[in-house]
């Protein structure tokens, strides 16, 4: 007998009326599960594009050492209030490399 | 008079959309923002007029930017979309090898952060050409 899931496995239909937005949503949840590779859950650090601060608590950004992501971190890049008032200043981002 | 092309931004990076808000409406564009995939769906389903382009960091939690494309894709609603990544394409194909197997991973759908304002706006331009031109063929957009 199968086991009756927490959720089931198709959408539900029961807001088919035009309003089934929610229901499909519930479609993907597993698949949001699974869309960052695996390895990566929770590992996932918020880098700023020029200064390479990383972002911690709220809005502050520090140095955080060469070492500090390894392999397994997976970097989010964004601007630091610094640099992104610098970028507003000159209309365009430093170009590394 | 030609309407104006409407684009989603989704990013989780505030002030990464902000930049890239006033480069598109610098251009005539008009733009919507999301913090998250989730919240990109959300807008997708309520929006009473097409988007045309989406724009999508592919480092994003919990749902990344291929995956939500995928499930655009999956769910009919696949839009035109330029991925962007402080990653260059060959970590994020190390990465996110799936994306890479499915195809998401193509050279012109794809642009490097930091960008060039100009290097970016002529991909938007070149992507949104590209749609028109598939709906001229009568592909149609899924809504």
């Amino acid at each position: 007998m199968d086991v009756t899931p927490d959720r089931p496995s198709q959408p539900r239909r029961e807001h088919d009326d035009g309003d089934h937005r929610w229901d499909a949503a519930d479609e993907f949840d597993d698949n949001r599960r699974a869309s960052v590779p695996e390895q990566f859950i929770g590992e996932v650090v918020v880098i700023c594009l020029e200064c390479r601060r990383v972002k911690s608590a709220g809005d502050d950004w520090r140095h955080d050492g060469q070492n500090a992501h390894p392999g397994s971190t997976l970097l989010s890049h964004g601007y630091c209030p610094g640099c992104f008032d610098a970028l507003l200043a000159t209309g365009q981002p430093e170009q590394k490399g | 008079m030609v309407p104006r092309k409407t684009i989603l931004v989704v990013d989780d990076e505030h002030r990464l959309r902000a930049f890239v808000r006033l480069l598109l409406e610098g251009e005539g564009y008009r733009v919507v923002e999301a913090s998250s995939g989730d919240a990109a769906i959300d807008i997708l389903d309520r929006a009473a007029d097409p988007v045309d382009l989406l724009i999508v960091d592919v480092v994003m939690l919990p749902m990344d930017g291929f995956t939500l494309g995928r499930l655009l894709a999956e769910r009919r609603r696949s839009v035109a979309t330029l991925y962007m990544s402080g990653y260059a394409m060959e970590d994020l194909i190390d990465k996110f090898p799936t994306a890479a197997v499915d195809g998401i991973l193509e050279t012109d759908r794809f642009i490097h952060k930091p960008f060039h304002p100009r290097s970016f706006l002529d991909r938007v331009g070149l992507i949104l050409g590209r749609a028109e031109t598939t709906l001229g063929r009568g592909d149609g957009r899924d809504t």
